[in-house]
């Protein structure tokens, strides 16, 4: 009976491990979630929304300009700490981040001349429990298993959600990531979501989510440019700067 | 050696002044329901000090009402002060509202009295205060003699004595019991004490009386303390042995923060940023910079961010000498410490900050709005520490932008008119917005949304030439 006990203390040590990986059932991760802001991507995912800390990995063919569509109500929650995004591929706009109810005094955007100034930065920036979130597009060239697993430590310290946006490619690395998503661009203004590996859940379910308006989406049908096409030239209905000559009526010899 | 010359600034409104400068708008300064002091405007229509508030809001409608707040105005009087001593080094405060400046020392220095009247005069013309100018022989003469005529010339000790002995008793900065007693044997202006025996006039009006006296007439010496020139800490240090290894340079380093922090506690000041000069033995000088979120005098914090930024400099050459300057001192304000912080709370973003903003390689900026009209013009990078600059307010909040800007338009080749890019055409939207600004020498420009067949939506225009530029994604 006490070889028992030992066992189930062993067991229960074993569990409290946060790297120990847990089936469905008893999961103590249900109760910390934050809403994606898709119903639809919060069905798919077991937690019911994005995970409130540690590394989750985007893989998408880049440069993938609709992603931070997905990210927009990640990054609008009012939540305290900072927000990063770093190294994208082109400037995020502050207008458009304005308008979609970002709070712009908490974005920071980061950019680095060179690939290992980049990775420090953000290890340290996720490890110091001042980020709520952290976007950061993969630099070029492999990402080891060994850095992948640092910062998603350094996220888990620094209560930090760790999105790193990989390649499609990236897919077939193994990667101590608890999460993974597949994203796929098949219309514009629309994205399909496969999940790739999730913690408690299944992989391989599927949606699709739609991120522009529809005005975005498809282009008008051809009688809104009726008017355009039916208008006269605009020279025709200007009036001249310069008063118009006295009307002849009649020339005289 | 010149003879002493004394002005005077006096900054009558000083207590309504010293948030937001002179107010065209009527502004009263209010005391228990008492109106203790008020503007011109406010003068102009009626409203004058003892006046109840009810009676002062009833003359006028649009009256601003200000509370006594007298830190602030010993500040602003202090920040004039510090900006007069660009002119003399003998500065002193002689409150509540008035500055005393010994300038005969500078005469030459301004080229004569007429060159030092006309720095005066440019110093009054951009200070942000109403002030009234004053000038004597000694420092009390200068603070009463503030009505004087047009002068080319440096007036002589006579003249002044003659001016002083016009001045009438009640006009004098004295208590009003000592004026009523000079009063009732029927002295008029001062220049009817002037020839009585000095010993007689103590011994009827007090020595208080006597000595102020003395003083104004210049007697007595009138020793007044001059304000302190911030002084910024700035030191150096050699080395005999070259260092080569950029780990001892830890040591020195902390020798000198620990001199700082000593000199900024003495003054009771703080920096916010400072820099080293490290000398090396190539004839090669480098400079790093170090900043604070906040100011701070702490010499262990300093040396943290100072290791840091170290280590991202390559040295290519010992180390011969090392230097450690401040920027501008601040007066020491530390800011309160939560007792009981909140369970859970984060730790304050500066620190985080603190250790990127200055890494070599690295570019940290918060997207910010700004006030222009061309896309590229209409959001700026604002650095993650300094002041916040004002949002211009939203328009065309109807317009689709995109969420991504290239940094500069990429140039679209043409199939047929049609743009084509990654080698394949992009699908038009038909509807157009114009952007033109001749101003800035760009060309009117077209902008269409269209889809590429790989599933972007992207935003992009054509110039006067017809040329397509790619300048966005949706």
């Amino acid at each position: 009976m006490a070889g028992f006990n030992e066992n189930m203390d062993a067991l229960q040590q074993l569990l409290r491990r946060q790297d120990t990986w847990q089936g469905p059932g008893r999961g103590a991760a249900r109760e910390e979630r934050r809403h994606t802001g898709f119903p639809a991507l919060d069905r798919l995912l077991w937690q019911g929304g994005w995970p409130n800390q540690g590394l989750v990995e985007l893989l998408c063919p880049l440069p993938c300009p609709s992603l931070l569509h997905l990210l927009l109500p990640l990054l609008r929650r009012r939540e305290d700490g900072a927000r990063i995004i770093a190294n994208p591929p082109a400037r995020p706009s502050a207008t458009a981040l304005k308008r979609a109810g970002l709070p712009l005094e908490q974005i920071l955007v980061l950019q680095a001349r060179e690939r290992s100034t980049l990775l420090r930065a953000c290890l340290e920036a996720a490890s110091s429990d001042t980020l709520d979130s952290l976007v950061l597009w993969a630099p070029g060239g492999a990402l080891p298993t060994g850095t992948l697993r640092r910062l998603h430590m350094a996220a888990q310290q620094g209560r930090c959600l760790f999105l790193l946006v990989r390649p499609r490619r990236a897919s077939k690395q193994p990667s101590p990531a608890p999460l993974r998503l597949l994203l796929d661009v098949d219309q514009p203004g629309e994205l399909s979501v496969t999940v790739g590996k999730q913690p408690g859940g299944r992989h391989g379910q599927q949606c699709r989510l739609v991120v522009l308006p529809e005005h975005l989406r498809h282009p008008p049908p051809p009688c809104a440019t009726m008017a355009t096409r039916t208008r006269r030239p605009e020279t025709a209905t200007a009036p001249s700067p310069l008063a118009l000559p006295a009307p002849t009526s009649e020339v005289h010899p | 050696m010149n003879p002493p010359l004394w002005l005077a600034l006096h900054f009558p409104l000083l207590a309504l002044e010293a948030v937001d400068g002179p107010s065209p708008e009527p502004r009263v300064l209010v005391r228990q329901q008492r109106i203790t002091l008020a503007n011109a405007a406010a003068r102009g229509a009626g409203v004058s000090a003892g006046l109840r508030l009810g009676t002062a809001r009833a003359l006028c409608d649009d009256l601003q009402v200000q509370q006594a707040n007298p830190q602030r105005e010993e500040r602003a009087l202090l920040r004039e002060a510090r900006h007069l001593l660009a002119m003399t080094p003998q500065v002193c405060l002689a409150p509540p509202h008035t500055l005393l400046l010994e300038v005969g020392g500078c005469l030459s220095l301004f080229g004569g009295f007429s060159g030092l009247l006309s720095r005066v005069d440019q110093y009054r013309l951009h200070c942000p205060l109403t002030s009234h100018l004053g000038l004597g022989p000694t420092p009390l003469a200068a603070w009463h003699l503030t009505e004087l005529p047009t002068l080319e010339h440096l007036p002589e000790r006579s003249r002044f004595q003659a001016w002083l002995a016009t001045l009438p008793i009640d006009t004098l900065a004295l208590e009003d019991a000592v004026k009523e007693r000079l009063r009732a044997p029927g002295f008029q202006t001062l220049g009817d004490l002037f020839a009585l025996p000095r010993a007689a006039l103590g011994k009827r009006f007090g020595t208080s009386f006597l000595d102020w006296l003395q003083r104004l007439l210049g007697e007595k010496a009138d020793v007044r303390r001059a304000i302190p020139a911030p002084t910024p800490f700035r030191e150096q240090q050699q080395f005999d042995d070259p260092i080569n290894d950029q780990a001892l340079l830890k040591i020195p380093m902390a020798a000198l923060l620990e001199q700082m922090e000593q000199h900024l506690r003495r003054y009771q000041e703080q920096v916010l940023a400072i820099r080293w000069h490290l000398r090396l033995d190539n004839r090669e000088r480098h400079t790093l910079l170090v900043r604070r979120a906040r100011p701070a005098h702490d010499a262990a914090g300093w040396l943290d961010l100072s290791l840091r930024r170290l280590e991202h400099q390559p040295l290519d050459g010992a180390v011969l000498g090392l230097g450690l300057d401040t920027s501008r001192p601040r007066p020491l304000n530390p800011g309160l410490a939560a007792l009981f912080p909140e369970p859970g709370a984060r730790a304050p973003l500066s620190g985080l900050l603190e250790k990127l903003v200055d890494t070599p390689g690295l570019a940290l900026y918060r997207p910010a709005l700004a006030d222009d009209h061309l896309p590229e013009y209409s959001e700026c990078r604002q650095p993650p520490f300094g002041v916040k600059p004002r949002e211009p307010e939203q328009d065309q909040a109807d317009q689709d932008r995109p969420l991504w800007l290239l940094e500069s338009p990429l140039r679209l080749h043409q199939d047929n008119g049609v743009p084509v890019w990654r080698g394949q055409p992009l699908r038009l939207f038909p509807q157009q917005e114009r952007f033109s600004q001749p101003w800035r020498g760009t060309m009117p420009r077209h902008y269409r949304l269209a889809h590429h067949p790989q599933g972007e939506c992207c935003w992009l225009f054509q110039d006067a030439r017809q040329q397509w530029w790619l300048h966005g994604f949706f």
